[in-house]
């Protein structure tokens, strides 16, 4: 158990020690403190804290009651009226306690999602000091950097007190009969002493001391071992190295940018991994506590052209603090964008909740006018009635966020599974936590008890007790308009943005991209396939339900490295750079890319080993005429244009299409998948077979693919989940506002119970009634459309823009939401009238 | 005199069992082990502000130790009248079961 688990909540401590005579008297923080920490020791964290709130909130309890307290005996009365104007009026009390608490449980869950999406990396101690090294390449930031930098990097700049590449690598692991492939990272020895990545069994300081060894974390360790001591062990990594097991990791915590389950040291990689200047891990560096950045970061960025004699490319490098890793994009839409999009939703939905509150109490103030002429006769200050009905708007708030705790409880599983999180309510020990819901609870109170409390306590006690009503009904009547609106504006631009948000993801997922990614099957290629690819290929394509068959080193939606290129007619100080993408003969004929000049590459020709096919947008830069046949070079290696590719988009649509050559060369490692087309009958045939074959290849690895199209959509995964959050909340949106209505027309039905009574007797039909009073709600909810419209236009456009490609915005969509919203709205205003109308007018004129 | 409430005396009793030992953690505990009910700080601290008052009980100021955060244990005791009114509400106890030869039912 750690030190700090010991004691007790600095809150508790400070709550009991101003209970004055209490602490005093008999040091009841040491008290509570002392068996705090017995407790802590025998029940776990947890249930101590839990006993330990209850010992405070009970004491302040008693010492309340003992204080002389002059409002005691008013207060009991608010609690009374509040408790009875609930009792009465089930439905108001019901629409908005079931109001607030959705609303609550919505603004919880989204600031428990901001909460986990800001505490990233937070957990390491050196957090303030730890930056990332990215090099800069034509205005592409990217965070591989190459083998060699760190070393000479720390060695040059005294301000760099630690430094650890993160190599990511897939490895398969074999343990007795038990295989699995783990994803993972070689590092330096800095990694474990820079990064609060705790040891179970092991110290950072020895458990790379011999060179073939792993660390697995604890969650890993117990799929090959179970309950055995793993350390010692020795596992089978890809077929061909032993490493021995020197160490567990506690697991990485979820709000991790860097995940893995194994670790293991760099040195594995050889020679190589201290000259190489080849991009490829990220790497990370402590700086010591005083270095100025600006000025170290002015000092470094010459570095990668200073010790990279390759070529003379432009590199400029930089640093990330590791604050802004997880939030912040190296190109493209930061991602705190989504953090702010979604606190505005919270914030939206809780006001929307609110204004139901504050039109309810508004509407019925006419049913507790006499009771405010009462206690103002009997000497009530403003003041007073003023507390009274904050106090009890507060009250409401308490008994609604209890609701809406059970509801998070009850929905987070969900939650967590729609925004792909681990998300948990801790309220007994987390701190923040209570102080969150404290805020919600006032927050909602003020917001919504204020304006009810400053207008009812203004009434003149006169007039109400002699009219026994209040002199105008209308009191707040336009403010209960304009709140009514802002209400209904919100939910609409809420729906607009969803169907906007749908509407581009379905764009995205239909847009021809230029090659046919659907029913290809991707295999991830292993040592034994790759030595026996070319008859492994030749065999399956007999199989009459395998079209075609290729393979390449990346997928095509990260297709390659960038390069330096050359060209015949380049002017020679000019510096390009293009995506390089290795592949293999029938690539464009199994991805469906259409080749549109010259030919694409085939074994008829040896010489095409050398050789380029380029992309459009590569041929427009090069800006040749007649491109086939032109000299063309990528690095050192010299070959022909042979042929021209269709532009498509090889990554996601967030970005332009960018210039891409092809080669057959294998300059930067070899093939790691193997693309089939297959027919799309008897798809599972077909895998099945594949699965058949590859175990005849390869029988020492495991049969892993994807489908070409998962591949694809992965890329907007986060896109989806969020569209799918939005979603959601625009439903619980209308589902608050229409609400409120539903209180709102129940309201006026039984204010014009008479008046329909009346019209009724004199002829009008039910229709007429109908009509009558829903228009008065039609006209808020068309105001409301068209003060929505602009606002959703303007912030779509916003939205929208982040996207190289992006679907329109259609009127279409204006109108439908819209009339979604009015047509819902009509229909629970009309579910109450129907009810008021069709009551026999007899009973309700001889009601008085 | 008033008589001693049952809290009171399960207090008192507390006190009188634990000696020299007696504070608030350890009375609490003991308090709660011999009737098997549970006693919070508020409800003690709060009785035990009565009994000062009464005069029932005295206190001293013990040491601190770092386990109670810098404050000290506060060490209670029966002064002669808080012993002579539990000894009276004892009395008063034994002459009502006293009363009944045996448990009607048992």
């Amino acid at each position: 158990m750690q030190k700090s688990d010991q004691h007790p909540p600095k809150l508790g401590q400070k709550l009991l020690s101003h209970l004055t005579r209490y602490e005093e008297e008999h040091a009841a923080s040491g008290d509570c403190g002392e068996e705090f920490k017995e407790r802590a020791k025998e029940d776990g964290r947890p249930r101590t804290l839990l006993w330990y709130w209850g010992q405070v909130v009970y004491s302040l309890a008693t010492y309340s009651k003992l204080s002389t307290f002059i409002g005691a005996a008013m207060l009991k009365n608010y609690f009374k009226i509040t408790w009875r104007n609930i009792k009465n009026n089930k439905v108001y009390s019901f629409i908005n306690i079931m109001g607030l608490a959705v609303g609550m449980a919505c603004c919880i869950l989204i600031l428990l999602w901001v909460q986990d999406e800001l505490s990233y990396d937070k957990f390491h101690a050196n957090y303030d000091d730890i930056y990332r090294t990215i090099p800069e390449l034509q205005d592409t930031k990217f965070s591989a950097n190459p083998l060699a930098l760190a070393a000479v990097f720390k060695e040059q700049y005294p301000e760099v007190r630690q430094i650890s590449r993160f190599y990511q690598m897939n490895w398969l692991m074999k343990y007795g009969d038990k295989i699995y492939n783990e994803s993972g990272a070689l590092v330096d020895d800095d990694f474990l002493k820079m990064f609060t990545f705790p040891l179970v069994v092991g110290t950072p300081e020895t458990v790379f001391e011999n060179r073939q060894s792993i660390v697995l974390t604890e969650h890993a360790a117990a799929k090959y071992f179970g309950t055995k001591d793993p350390i010692g062990k020795s596992l089978l990594i890809n077929n061909n190295t032993e490493l021995i097991v020197t160490g567990i990791l506690k697991d990485v915590p979820s709000n991790s940018h860097l995940q893995f389950d194994f670790l293991a040291s760099m040195e594995l990689l050889g020679e190589r991994g201290h000259i190489s200047w080849s991009y490829e891990p990220s790497t990370y560096a402590l700086l010591e506590k005083n270095v100025s950045i600006p000025n170290f970061t002015e000092k470094i960025s010459g570095f990668i052209m200073e010790h990279d004699k390759r070529t003379n490319q432009k590199v400029v490098l930089h640093i990330q603090p590791l604050s802004r890793v997880h939030l912040y994009a190296l190109s493209g839409t930061d991602p705190i964008i989504y953090v702010y999009i979604f606190l505005t939703i919270a914030i939206a939905i809780l006001i929307i909740a609110c204004i139901n509150f504050i039109n309810l109490s508004t509407a019925r103030s006419n049913t507790r006018a006499k009771e405010i002429g009462m206690r103002k006769v009997v000497g009530a200050e403003r003041a007073d009635l003023i507390r009274q009905f904050i106090g009890e708007s507060i009250i409401l708030s308490a008994i609604a966020l209890l609701v809406a705790v059970g509801l998070v409880y009850l929905f987070l599983p969900a939650f967590n599974n729609l925004a792909d999180k681990q998300l948990t309510l801790d309220i007994a020990g987390n701190v923040l936590t209570v102080v969150l819901l404290v805020a919600i609870i006032l927050f909602t109170g003020l917001v919504s008890g204020s304006y009810p409390a400053f207008m009812l306590s203004s009434f003149k006690p006169a007039n109400i007790l002699r009219k026994g009503k209040l002199q105008s009904g209308s009191a707040g009547f336009v403010l209960r308009k304009i709140l009514v609106v802002s209400q209904f504006t919100a939910t609409i631009v809420l729906i607009i943005g969803t169907i906007i948000m749908y509407k581009q993801l379905n764009y995205i997922r239909n847009k021809d991209i230029g090659l046919d990614r659907d029913y290809v099957v991707a295999l991830t290629m292993n040592r034994e396939l790759k030595e026996s690819y070319k008859s492994f290929k030749n065999e399956i394509k007999q199989y009459p339900n395998v079209i075609n068959v290729s393979a390449a080193r990346r997928y095509p939606t990260g297709i390659g490295h960038i390069n330096p290129v050359y060209w015949e007619g380049k002017g020679p100080d000019d510096y390009v750079t293009m995506t390089d993408a290795s592949v293999d003969y029938d690539y464009f004929e199994t991805l469906g890319m259409k080749i549109i000049q010259g030919r694409s590459f085939s074994e008829e020709y040896a010489t095409d080993r050398e050789n380029y096919i380029l992309n459009e947008e590569a041929l427009r830069i090069t800006g040749l005429e007649s491109p086939i046949g032109k000299m063309f070079s990528c690095w050192e290696d010299e070959g022909k244009i042979i042929g021209i590719v269709k532009n498509f988009h090889a990554s996601s649509l967030h970005t332009e299409i960018g210039p891409v050559i092809f080669t057959l060369s294998q300059r930067h490692g070899s093939h790691s998948y193997i693309f089939v087309k297959i027919r799309p009958d008897d798809i599972s045939g077909s895998l099945a077979y594949l699965k058949n074959k590859a175990a005849e290849f390869a029988p020492n690895n495991l049969f892993e693919y994807r489908f070409l199209d998962d591949v694809f959509n992965s890329q907007y995964s986060g896109d989806q989940r969020r569209g799918e959050i939005y979603k959601y909340f625009s439903f619980l949106a209308i589902f608050i506002s229409c609400l409120g209505l539903f209180g709102m027309a129940s309201f006026t039905a039984e204010q014009r119970t008479k008046e329909i009574g009346i019209r009724k007797v004199l002829g009008a039909s039910i229709a007429n009634i109908l009509m009558m009073i829903s228009k008065n709600f039609l006209v808020l909810l068309l105001v409301s459309n068209l003060v929505a419209w602009p606002i959703a236009y303007l912030l779509m456009e916003r939205l929208l823009n982040n996207y190289a490609y992006r679907t329109s915005i259609a009127p279409w969509i204006f109108i439908v939401s819209g009339l979604t919203a009015i047509f819902i709205a009509l229909l629970t205003v009309c579910i109450k009238i129907v009810r008021a109308a069709h009551a026999n007018p007899v009973d309700s004129l001889r009601y008085e | 005199m008033k008589e001693l409430t049952l809290l009171e005396q399960m207090i008192m009793a507390a006190i009188v069992a634990l000696k020299d030992d007696a504070y608030g953690v350890s009375i609490r505990k003991r308090a709660e082990k011999m009737t098997g009910k549970r006693l919070m700080y508020g409800t003690l601290y709060n009785a035990l502000d009565q009994l000062l008052r009464k005069d029932y009980v005295t206190k001293t100021k013990g040491t601190t130790s770092s386990a109670r955060g810098g404050r000290p244990r506060i060490y209670y005791d029966l002064t002669s009248t808080g012993m002579s009114a539990l000894q009276a509400s004892y009395n008063l106890h034994r002459a009502i079961w006293d009363s009944i030869p045996e448990f009607p039912g048992n």
